[in-house]
């Protein structure tokens, strides 16, 4: 079933028309949401919180932008919320920033993926957060420009001046990674 | 190798990285959350003053839309102390079992008095528009802080 019959479905209160749904976006949006925020705990949170607000407000879903387009800008506005109140301790990021120091001391070291992974990670937490999320929706979730001006509330000429300095920043960081 | 191959492995790994495990036992919670939360439309039986589901000679029902509900309990808590984020109904059975209200302050408020007043004001909306369930009380209505915010922000 496509998702406008899913939406149709669970607007009438079909709860398993909605947990298909779930199944299918949710995985990339808790990938999004792990990018942004560095922490499987608050992008649980952040994920969980949107898809309970797209329940509640799917009869609002309009079909103007695609529900996938929908559900990212859902899970933006509550990974913005999660971050802003979240206290200032220690992250994984800088976890993650520990492991990349030793794989630039260490030229020689195999990359491994996980380390490739660790370093993007590292990358991105030192980007601003509105490049960090226009990055991630291009490159990871390939989502064109309008949708990710759609999602993250913003002009697609915003989108691509963003989109310009933060490949510009992760290209640098990354090649000082080999 | 070449400028930007090793950002383009990176995003290749990013994209192909498997569903991580956490993921499946989210999607359960998730489900479970949206199986227990009322859609606006569900309707909710309205209690007699003296406490009976039935009125009238005819032991008639008479049934109130979540909708109409959710709309009264934001007009009635409306206060300028804090702002209501949302508001969600269970309901078992046709019967209304808890109202949760979620709000966010700002910092320095008097937070639990802002709360306090939320529960009043919805108990009494509830009284009016349902009528006198005698299983509904002070405990049944649920309040959320969910932000605190300063001036800054």
């Amino acid at each position: 079933m496509d998702d406008a019959n899913l939406v149709r479905a669970a607007v009438l209160g079909d709860d398993a028309a909605f947990a298909a749904i779930v199944d299918r976006h949710g995985p990339s949006m808790f990938r999004f949401a792990r990018r942004m925020l560095a922490d499987d705990d608050d992008a649980g949170e952040a994920v969980q919180d949107a898809f309970i607000s797209a329940w509640k407000n799917i009869e609002s879903f309009q079909g103007r932008s695609t529900l996938r387009t929908w559900l990212f800008s859902l899970t933006h506005r509550r990974a913005v919320d999660i971050r802003r109140r979240r206290r200032p301790t220690p992250t994984d990021d800088e976890i993650l920033a520990g492991r990349t120091v030793g794989a630039l001391a260490d030229p020689s070291r195999v990359v491994l993926e996980h380390d490739l992974l660790a370093a993007l990670q590292t990358t991105l937490t030192a980007l601003p957060w509105r490049q960090r999320a226009v990055w991630v929706l291009r490159e990871i979730e390939e989502l064109s420009y309008d949708e990710i001006a759609e999602a993250l509330s913003m002009s697609p000429d915003a989108v691509r001046g963003q989109l310009y300095r933060a490949r510009r920043h992760v290209t640098d960081r990354m090649e000082a990674w080999r | 190798m070449n400028p930007g191959d090793q950002t383009s492995a990176a995003i290749r790994a990013a994209r192909e990285e498997p569903t991580p495990e956490g993921w499946f036992t989210l999607s359960d919670d998730i489900m479970r959350r949206v199986r227990r939360i009322v859609r606006p439309s569900v309707p909710m039986i309205a209690f007699s003053a003296d406490g009976d589901p039935t009125h009238g000679a005819r032991f008639s029902r008479v049934l109130v839309a979540g909708r109409v509900v959710v709309a009264a309990i934001r007009r009635r808590i409306d206060d300028p102390a804090y702002q209501v984020e949302g508001i969600d109904l269970e309901v078992v059975d046709e019967r209304l079992t808890s109202v949760i209200l979620t709000i966010s302050g700002r910092y320095g408020d008097d937070l639990l008095a802002s709360a306090e007043r939320a529960r009043a004001a919805t108990l009494a909306c509830i009284k009016d528009l349902l009528g006198r369930d005698p299983g509904f009380g002070p405990s049944s209505v649920e309040i959320v802080v969910d932000d605190v915010a300063t001036d800054g922000t």
